[in-house]
């Protein structure tokens, strides 16, 4: 271990970190422009459209139905969100629709990766069946 | 050839020192065990800074020690060098009366009492206890208000959601860096105290002692010179390193809060478009793919801007560390000026 530094050694040390914390204070944080960054790639998205034709599930009258209720202000949007609705419109609506989005959900995964939106929403339902009846 | 000296004084000073070594030191020793490693709320992404401010910490004990440990053996070579200074002059004494006046061997010259004034018992140091903080409490509230309603959207369409539990698990308690800080601000305080209390005891000492004439510019010189052009800049030194500590533990905090307040913008951003998105989903008469889609790039948008702000998150503390080591370092070299530099010094 080196002893021999005398004190104006050390004074150039402590020279050297104080640089050292103004260095870290001046350095960029990549926050300075974080939101604009964000905001870009938000327009970006914006711009993007899902590709192919629109592949829709008619939905049927009963769940339409409670849809009405909550544009009308008779039922919170969340209630068809939350399974446990004590509504039972709105939970048959939450059943309806839940295993229909996560099937359309995993069908985005499968348009990334090439395929088109017909087959991959095929795809998809045919892999939720499979998970639900372990087949 | 002429000596002024008052081996009381010497005396006096020495016990100044010892104290600055025992109560002094030791009481910063204490706080420091206390207050700049205590890791309450560090969790999160904020646990990575234990390790570097443990070091920190280690190195402010390690320092205090060589300090006491030096400081004691000052003391001790002062002490003795009083003691010496006595022991000369009882020889003297006996010298000049045997000689003159033949006097009796059993007789010894006693000097009258002079007790050593215008000592302190060491820095006066008051240490205060760093208030606690809860900073990200109304944050991490927040956080989750802001996350509640584009989590249950994601986890309702697609079944899970990465950001449930980990958004608000990383946020620890910054408001802990503001209070380290504070610790080694008051530590600060307490070394600049030390050197002032050091330079005080040795203005006084100088007007005891002077053997600037019996050659080599007398111990007095070097002894003056050892307390004033090392051990107060080198407490001066220590101080300036704690201000440092301080420095750097604030500006991680502003960094952190800086993060949150990021955090909480994207997740207000994204969380309204998300509400948007999941409101068409209730006024369909056919449920889309198109509907689905954009929820789901939503979310996964929301997901990589905070991915995003955690890596800047931690490239700040990799920064945090990289400057801790830096002032570490700085530190260590001064410890071992401290514990191994003034041998030319003991000797006197």
């Amino acid at each position: 271990m080196d002893t021999t530094r005398s004190l104006p050694d050390v004074e150039g040390l402590l020279r050297a970190a104080r640089q050292k914390v103004t260095e870290f204070v001046a350095a960029p944080s990549g926050l300075d422009d974080f939101r604009s960054r964000v905001m870009e790639q938000a327009d970006q998205l914006a711009r993007l459209q899902s590709p192919g034709t629109d592949v829709g599930t008619e939905v049927p009258a009963s769940v339409r139905e409670v849809f009405d209720r909550i544009a009308a202000g008779e039922l919170p949007r969340g209630a068809v969100l939350d399974a446990d609705s004590e509504d039972p419109g709105a939970r048959a609506a939450h059943e309806w629709l839940t295993p229909r989005l996560r099937i359309l959900a995993r069908a985005v995964d499968l348009v990334d990766a090439g395929m088109s939106e017909s087959k991959a929403v095929a795809a998809a339902t045919d892999e939720y069946r499979e998970q639900r009846t372990g087949l | 050839m002429s000596v002024t000296v008052t081996p009381d004084q010497l005396d006096g000073y020495a016990g100044q020192i010892r104290a600055n070594a025992g109560s002094a030191l030791q009481t910063m020793q204490e706080y420091r065990n206390a207050h700049c490693v205590d890791y309450t709320g560090l969790t999160g992404l904020l646990h990575l800074l234990r390790v570097p401010l443990g070091v920190m910490s280690d190195w402010g004990s390690q320092l205090m020690t060589a300090a006491a440990d030096k400081l004691w053996l000052t003391a001790d070579n002062l002490a003795g060098t009083a003691q010496s200074y006595r022991d000369l002059d009882l020889a003297a004494a006996d010298e000049l009366w045997r000689t003159v006046f033949d006097a009796p061997a059993d007789h010894r010259e006693t000097d009258a009492d002079s007790p050593a004034t215008g000592y302190t018992r060491g820095a006066v140091i008051t240490l205060a206890v760093p208030a606690p903080r809860s900073d990200s409490v109304e944050m991490v509230n927040n956080v989750y208000s802001a996350l509640e309603l584009p989590n249950r959207i994601a986890t309702w369409v697609l079944g899970w959601n990465p950001l449930e539990k980990g958004v608000p698990w990383a946020i620890g308690e910054f408001g802990q860096l503001y209070r380290i800080g504070e610790a080694w601000n008051e530590l600060e305080h307490a070394f600049i105290a030390i050197g002032t209390d050091l330079t005080t005891g040795m203005d006084t000492l100088s007007v005891h002692w002077d053997s600037s004439e019996s050659g080599d510019s007398g111990a007095s010189a070097a002894f003056d010179h050892h307390i004033r052009e090392s051990w107060v800049p080198a407490m001066n030194a220590c101080g300036q390193l704690c201000d440092l500590f301080q420095q750097l533990c604030e500006q991680m905090a502003a960094a952190f809060q800086e993060m949150v307040h990021e955090l909480l913008f994207i997740l207000n951003f994204y969380g309204r478009k998300i509400k948007a998105a999941a409101k068409v989903l209730t006024e369909l008469t056919s449920l889309s793919f198109k509907a689905v889609w954009n929820i789901k790039k939503l979310v996964s948008a929301l997901y990589h801007a905070v991915v995003d702000l955690y890596e800047l998150t931690v490239l700040k503390i990799e920064m945090f560390v990289e400057c801790a080591e830096t002032l570490v370092a700085a530190g260590v070299a001064l410890r071992n000026h401290i514990r191994g530099d003034f041998e030319v010094m003991q000797s006197s």
